[in-house]
This record gives structure tokens, sequence and C-alpha cells, in this order.
């Protein structure tokens, strides 16, 4: 472990020179486990008390603000500031944080803080290493330059109005306020004010956008319809298991549902007052049921391999995904607790009506904890072995199946056939595998000639390990940022070197070098190469076939064509008949490689060629048809040309109705 | 933004017949817009004609002109007699040409005026909308006017929006082809501030049919029986809209699984807290609705222009707030 993570200020702390006093394990803060209208109904009101455990730091600033987030409370359409929240105070220190309420703002901060960094602590155990925000890009003399982004931003009251969303061009989480509808199914008082930032899921929701986006910055450039769909579901499975992670909503469900985690209960729902206040019944999305709207009676949902042949929108296809991954959990749940079932219910596997015992739940209760801990990690890990670009939601079972395999080699507990048979059963496959066998969903491994290649071009291990940047949980960000940087210009240099076109080919990227005088639509360097951008490097860990950890590098890099709606103005570019000109959109290409750092053989290529004319024509027709043709569109122009021009901020988020706050003035970010 | 081409006259001259059997259907091209001309036969043996709608968005260059050849070859295909004119909605794209083809129309004979239930001064969901309505717009128009101010680009997609709303004053002030392209607008309205919409081109037809509506049961509701056309045999009408429950009224589209989206237009006061907000009312009103519209209390909130000089926090705002 590098110094750095040892240096503790504790500027805050008294020091005491002969008792060590030692560091507390994590910080106390109570908060919502739902939303606030779950307190205020008896039957609820427990359970929706959670003090939720965040990783302690020790200078914890007024905001709050640590090393990771910045909470600024401006509201810009009230024009007020809210005084910042100390949570290092000793009142508030011994007392796990202020009491939930709503009028408070500095509870809103609290709340928003603690979810925020809970999230932030799944991912960083989940990946094994420091979360990093993704880069600032500014332009400088006409180049973009990478710069730095320690803090995410959160915005408790940024908007007044029913939105909340990650900002990847402010690196900021904004959460609007809005009064509730005056619908008679709402438990709210019409009118009354509801706030996103005190919805558990909504926060952990936008805090995930934020996180894959520092994985993955290309994962919000809708070039197929499922890469702002995956983002959603991701953001909603990781809100969902979150629910899991607190033992005391946990058991409570468990007791009310005697253990049958399929039947109606808050753990399978997200965001329960935003639903309501906004006039719907129920939740904002359930991941099991919903409540028939006609006989207000709750209905398990029924998996239908067609509908994701029908659903276009990304929240939509995203409900899809969260089914099926919900659905995964519950079949391994199922077949963990069934010996438990049998015990409590003298052999017979089925329960005694009337309440469950204490210790069954308790029991019940370890096991949906561990088995939803397993399935959440198992989708974040995932992560690391995706294509770089355009992943479709058959790529991202295949990353799933792989994730889980390098880490659990012996699947004892079938958690991957549960996942293939729940995707399965929604109409999600991968388009290019034969079967849906787990080793035919792996991705492939290059042949024995290319891993010689690509042991040449990383100048075999030793080459290799001066690649790695120092990354682990608790790696000084910054450290590893400049590490990174530096890694990735090496790589490039590599890549780029004449003599190393076979690993070039052997990792598909497209190396031809153009004569001079010619075109065509990839975008070149002054030589005449294909440009390429060594998008991310990181470790990621896995476990040998012999139980020993073994650090793998992850590598992404990425090519870009030039893209036109116009098929044949595509085809004079590309043949260089026509000089490439501004291009309708960007079309990208490239791989992700999983490289051993002992060996430096590379355990898995996943890659998107750049050169397919299939892909291409997929996404000028995605870009031009994808989301139909709305009456939106007909009267109020095009939102589908703010999604080509990749302005940093998705295009469905440039809503007329959300920049109408945004007029008062604009916050300094 | 609606194209700003301008389409060529299709003025016919020419007395539309109506076949033995059936229905002629004459759609007149009024650019953005609607106008259908029907000629049935009756039992007896002579035509009679139905209209439905004439109008042309605000924005479409031309309009008036237009407008004024359409009305005058209705005149003329229908021997200056309608038997009915049916009214779908008061946006200014299915209205505006009762006014600018005042001159033809105002000569002509009307015998029958089809309206819905919402047009009924005297039904009380009806009042309740216009009144919510009223104070909607203007909000609305009030946001608009400041974004366009700020050189906001969104300003003018919504403004889209308002453009279907006859003679706003943002529409008057919206600085983009002044007078001339608003001219539909302002033709289409009168000064009646009180609902906020202005029905100049509805009270104009209103006042020349014959069959006047007075009581409740003169406007369209549905559910009601098939309306006939008089003296035409075997034409039944139904009425499918407005729904008469404010609820489904309501609903612009289903409310999906989604925080974004238009819910916030479609909840009563979402979408007014946030367009009163932007026009800078939500600070001086004392409406219920506005007090509410704050989040906290007053005594919570840190006025912007005094945060920086904050005994306590001033400097932590100076840091973190990014003022210079």
């Amino acid at each position: 472990m590098p110094e750095s993570c040892e240096k503790r200020p504790s500027s805050m702390m008294p020091q005491l020179d002969v008792v060590k006093t030692p560091i507390p394990p994590c910080r106390r803060l109570r908060a919502f486990a739902f939303d606030p209208i779950l307190s205020r109904q008896l039957e609820t009101y427990e359970v929706n008390l959670v003090t939720i455990e965040v990783p302690w730091e020790d200078d914890v600033d007024y905001g709050p603000t640590d090393s990771y987030l910045e909470v600024v409370d401006y509201d810009p359409a009230s024009q007020a500031f809210y005084a910042p929240v100390y949570l290092n105070e000793p009142k508030l220190l011994a007392q796990d944080g202020l009491p939930p309420s709503e009028g408070n703002p500095q509870f809103h901060q609290q709340m928003v803080y603690a979810v925020a960094r809970k999230t932030i602590e799944h991912f960083e155990q989940a990946l094994g290493r420091r979360a990093l925000w993704s880069s600032r890009h500014t332009l400088v003399n006409g180049r973009y330059e990478e710069e730095y982004v320690e803090r995410l931003r959160i915005y408790p009251h940024a908007l007044r109005e029913a939105n909340a969303y990650y900002s990847s061009a402010k690196k900021a989480l904004l959460f609007g306020y809005f009064p509730a509808s005056s619908t008679k199914y709402s438990q709210d008082m019409p009118g009354e004010t509801v706030f996103a930032c005190l919805s558990h899921d909504i926060v952990a929701h936008e805090t995930t956008h934020a996180l894959i986006d520092g994985l993955h910055p290309r994962f919000m450039e809708p070039s197929n319809m499922d890469v702002l769909a995956l983002h959603e579901a991701l953001a909603d499975v990781v809100a969902l298991f979150q629910h899991f992670t607190y033992p005391g909503v946990l058991k409570n469900q468990i007791a009310r549902t005697k253990g049958n985690l399929q039947d109606q209960s808050f753990l399978g729902m997200l965001a329960f007052q935003f639903g309501q206040a906004l006039g719907q019944y129920g939740a904002l999305r359930s991941a099991i049921g919903n409540i028939d709207p006609q006989t207000k009676k709750w209905t398990p949902k029924q998996p239908d391999p067609g509908e994701i042949q029908l659903a276009i929108e990304p929240h939509d296809r995203g409900a899809i995904f969260v089914a099926a991954v919900f659905d995964a959990f519950l079949t391994i749940y199922k077949s963990r607790i069934q010996d438990l079932l049998r015990l409590a219910s003298a052999g017979t596997g089925i329960l005694n009506p009337g309440e469950i015992s204490s210790d069954l739940v308790e029991r019940l209760a370890g096991e949906a904890s561990k088995t939803s801990g397993h399935i959440l990690y198992i989708c974040i890990r995932a992560l690391d072995y995706c294509p770089p670009v355009d992943t479709d939601f058959g790529d991202y079972l295949r990353a799933l199946i792989t994730a889980d395999e390098s880490l659990v080699t012996y699947d004892s507990q079938n958690y991957r056939l549960a996942i293939i048979d729940a995707f399965r059963r929604r109409g999600i496959y991968p388009h290019d595998v034969r079967n849906l066998s787990v080793e035919s969903l792996l991705w492939h491994e290059p042949t024995e000639k290319e891993q010689e290649e690509f042991e040449l071009l990383f100048h075999g291990p030793e080459g290799l390990q001066k690649l790695f940047p120092r990354w682990n949980r608790g790696s000084d960000p910054e450290k590893v940022f400049l590490q990174t940087m530096e890694c990735r210009r090496t790589l490039h240099q590599w890549f780029m070197d004449p003599g190393a076109l076979a690993a070039a080919e052997a990792a598909h990227l497209q190396m031809d070098k153009l004569e001079k005088n010619k075109t065509d639509a990839v975008y070149r360097d002054k030589d005449g190469l294909p440009e390429l951008e060594v998008h991310s490097i990181r470790p990621a860990r896995r476990i040998g076939p012999g139980g020993q950890t073994v650090t793998e590098l992850v590598i992404e890099m990425t090519q870009r064509r030039r893209g036109y709606y116009n098929a044949e103005k595509q085809r004079k570019v590309e043949s260089g008949e026509l000089a490439p000109m501004e291009p309708d959109f960007v079309f990208r290409g490239g791989c992700t490689l999983l490289v051993d750092l002992e060996t430096a053989k590379v355990r898995y290529c996943i890659y998107k060629d750049l050169s397919s004319q299939n892909r291409i024509e997929r996404m000028r027709k995605y870009l031009q048809n994808g989301s139909g043709p709305s009456l939106q569109a007909t009267y109020l122009g095009d939102p589908g040309k703010e999604f080509s021009h990749f302005n940093g901020e998705q295009g469905s988020r440039l809503e007329p109705i959300a920049s109408l706050h945004r007029l008062q003035r604009e916050v300094e970010m | 933004m609606p194209p700003k081409k301008i389409i060529a006259p299709i003025a016919t001259d020419t007395t539309l017949v109506p076949p033995a059997k059936g229905v002629a259907v004459r759609m007149y091209n009024t650019g953005f817009g609607d106008c259908f001309l029907l000629a049935f036969r009756s039992e007896t043996g002579e035509a009679r004609y139905v209209l439905i709608d004439c109008g042309v968005h605000q924005k479409w260059k031309g309009g008036k002109e237009r407008l004024e050849l359409v009305a005058s070859d209705i005149a003329k295909a229908t021997n200056n007699h309608l038997h009915v004119v049916a009214v779908t909605h008061e946006h200014t794209d299915h209205i505006s040409g009762f006014l600018q083809g005042e001159s033809s129309f105002g000569k002509m004979k009307i015998d029958n005026l089809w309206l819905a239930w919402t047009e009924d001064p005297s039904d009380p969901v009806a009042k309740q909308l216009k009144a919510q309505y009223g104070v909607k717009i203007r909000a609305l128009s009030a946001a608009v006017s400041l974004l366009k101010l700020a050189g906001n680009p969104l300003g003018e997609r919504l403004e889209g929006i308002l453009d279907f709303e006859p003679g706003l004053e943002s529409n008057q002030n919206s600085g983009q082809s002044p007078g001339h392209t608003d001219e539909n607008a302002a033709l289409a309205s009168t000064t009646s501030v009180s609902s906020g919409r202005k029905a100049n081109a509805l009270e104009a037809i209103r006042s020349w049919v014959e069959k006047k509506l007075e009581r409740p049961e003169d406007y369209r509701t549905p559910g009601e029986a098939p309306v006939f056309l008089p003296g035409v045999k075997g034409v039944k009408c139904y009425v499918l809209g407005p729904p008469k429950d404010i609820e489904s009224l309501k609903k612009l589209e289903g409310l999906k699984e989604t925080y974004l989206s238009h819910a916030a237009i479609d909840g009563d006061t979402a979408f007014m807290a946030a367009a009163l907000v932007a026009s800078g009312a939500a600070l001086s009103g004392d409406d219920d609705l506005f007090k509410r519209s704050n989040p906290f209390d007053k005594d919570l909130v840190i006025p912007e222009n005094k945060a920086k000089g904050h005994p306590k926090f001033g400097s932590f705002f100076v840091k973190h707030y990014g003022f210079s």
C-alpha cells in the first residue's frame, strides 16, 4: 500500500499522547431507507429509518465535503443558499447525524452525502480499486486536455422540477424538488413539496450514473438502443440492491413476506414517493410487479420474450434488464433457502400460516443479503468486461458471465445458469454466439499466434508491469490519475509503432496506412494512420485457478470513423471520391483487452470492429429513427439532433422544461 | 418550428357537388392547420355542407392571405350556406380562419355550430380548467420571453407550444418576424385577459350562427346520442371527446417509468411553479401555491446576495460556490 493512504490528517481530533484512539471504522448517518413518504405511516415508519454506515474520513468538512464528494446547497430557483452541515460537530457525531427531517435542508445534505458515499463504497468493493470520476475535457489551444476531477459535486436543490440527473459536463448531480400532483392515489398532501434528494433510490441511481461515467465515458453516447438503457438499468440495479444492505429493512420485509421476496415488498420497488407524486399508482419503477391501475391490485410481472422487441425508450428497455437481474437474484435466493424452509416446516417446505420465527427471519435475511451482494457485485464487475463502445444488452450478458467466471471458477450455486435463464426468458441474447451455454457466452481468448504478438508488444511481463498504475482501494486518486495518463501515452506509442501492426490486428484495431493524397472516412493522423485513443487503463482482480488473486490489466482503446445519414455520401467519402467533411455522427470501434500482469497474456479481447458495415448502418438507422417520429419532434424540433452531436450531456435530458429554471442564474459550476 | 415556405393558392372557384351517395370531402391546404369541407346529399336531393375547423398556425407566413382565399372559396363552394360548422378545439391552427376570412364567413348563412362542452361558459369543470389554464399560459409566456431574452435556444422551442394559443403577449414580443407572422394570432384574439386565452374567432362564429348555443345541451359531450346532419339520412356523428373526466382530460400521455418526461406539465402544480419562478412571480406572490413552491421556511434561507458576506458561512460559500 502506498504511503499516501496512511496519511490521515487529524486536525479535527484532539491528540491524546497516552492513549491511542482507534480510528472509527465508519461514520454513521441517519437517512430514509426509501423516501419521506413511508415515514408518514405507522406500519412503515420504522422500516424507513436507517443509519447508513459510510467509510470514515477524518476531515469531512462543511458541506459535507470529503475526498470524493462536495455537497453544494445552492437553490437557484429560490435564489437561496442553505447553511452547510458540519458532520464532525460533536453533537452530530454523538447521534448519528441529524434526525430525518423534510424541512431541514441540512438533513437533505447529510442524506445525499450518506447515500452517494455508500454507493461509491459498493463500487469500490466490487472493483477492488479507488473510484475515479470521469475527467474534465477542456479546450486548450484547439486541443482537448484531460483534467483531473477530484470531487463530484452534489446539488440537492438544483432544480425546481420533477427531475434529477447526472451532468457529465458539470461533473455534478443535480436534484430537483417540485410540488406533488394532487391526484387522489397519492399519500402526499396535494401540492406539497417532494424532494428528489430525499429519495434513497434516486440518489443511488444518479451516483451510479456518475460512477459508470468515470469508468466508461463513451457509455453516454447512444450508438444503439441499449447504451443509455444499460446506464439506466445498472443505476436501478444498484439502487435496488442497496436496499438489501440495510439489515433492518431486509428483516422487516422478510418477516412481512414470510421470506417470499417475489411478493410485493419495498425491496423490489424504486422511488415510491416520486411515483405517487407524479400521479402514478405505487412506485416509480418496480422490478417484480406493478399495481394495476384498474383493479388496484398488485400483480407480478410475467417475463415476455417479445417485450424487448417493442421497448424503445431507454427506461423501458432498462426496466426489462433490471427485471432479468432481479429474477436471477430470486432464483438463486429461493434455491438457497429451500433447506431453511424445510427445517422450519418439519420437512414439508411449506410454512405454516401466521408469522415466521425471528430466527428464521434472521437466517433468511442472511441468505438474501449474501445473494443480493453477489449479484450486485457481479453486475458492477461486468463493467470491466465490456467492449469500450456500443455495448448492448447481449454484450453485457456476456460480460456478466465472464466477470463471474473470472472470480468464481466453480459455480456451485449456479449463479451463471440463473442469470442466463433470466435473460433468456426476457428475450435478451448476444447476437454473436451459437448457443446460450456458459462456455459460449464467455468472451473469446486470442489464439497462440496472437498471444505471441501481444507479448512482443507489451515487452513481456516486465514491460507490462511498468504500465500498471499503482491503483488499489487506498490509492491517492490524483496520483493514480496522473500515472494512468502516463501509461496511456506509453501504450499509445507501442501500438502506433510500425512493428506492432500484427499486435494491433490481433486486437482487432484498424492500422492500415493510407497513401498520401488519399482519404476515406476514418479519422487519421498526419501520417495517414488511423487515430488511436487509449481510452482507459485500470486493474481488475480475479481469482486464479489455484485460488490465488490475479491482477489483470483492463486496456480500452477506441478509433473513430465519420458517419453520414446519407448512405451515398457515406460511400463516396469511404471510397475517397469525396473529401471527408463534417460528419453527421461519429462512429466508433475499438477493443477491451484483459491482460494477465504475470504472463503478459491477453485473456480476453472484446472488440467492436471499426470497419463493420453492419454496425454503422445499424447506428445510422438508430440515430435517424430510433426515437420514432414523436409529436415533440414534429412541433418542437428534433431532440435526436442533440443526441447525434454528443455534446456531453444526454440529449434526452435537454428537455425544454428542464431548462426553465436555468435562466434565473447559472450556478457557478 | 413549422416550415416557412409559402404554398401556392389552391382556390377552386367551383361549387362542391355532393355525390348521390356518400360524401365529397375537400381538404384545404392551409399550411400548418386544418380545414375540411364536407358535402352530403339530403333526402330531398339538395347539398348539405359541413365545415370542420378553419385555421393556420400563427408562424405560418402568408397565412392570413391564404385563409382569406380559403374562406372565399368555401363561400363559393357552398353557395354561401354552411349547414354545420364543427370546431374541434380552440387552437389557432384550427380557428384563425374564421376571423381571417371574416369578410366571407360574416356574409354566409350558418345554421348550426358544434362546440365541445369545454367551451360552455356555464360548465363548472370547463370554468375551472379555463381559470387554471389561463394562469399557466401567462406564466409560460413570461418564462418564454425571459428564456429568449437570455438567448436560450430552448425558448424558441417552448414558444412553439405557445404558438398554438391565440394571441399571447409573448408572441408579439417574440422579436422574430415582427408584425407579419404574428398577425394570425392577433386576429384570432380579443383583449379578454381574465382567462388568458383569447377567443375572438370563436366569439365571431358564435355570433354568426343562427341556432345560438345557450344551454348546456347545445354543446357536444362524449357519450351523448349520435348527432344527425339536418335533412341527411343515414349519417350519424358520434362525439368522442374531450372526455368529461377531468383526470383523463389532463392526461397527455401515460406517465411512464421515468422522472424526466412531460410528467411535470401533467402535474397540476409542478409546471406552473417552474414557469412562475422563471417569470419571477414566485418571489413576490403571496398566493398559497407561491408560498409552497419555496422549499424551506424563510429563516433557513440565506439569500443569494447575502451569502458572500455571511458571518459564519461566507468563506465556505466563497470557496465552494465559485464566487469571484
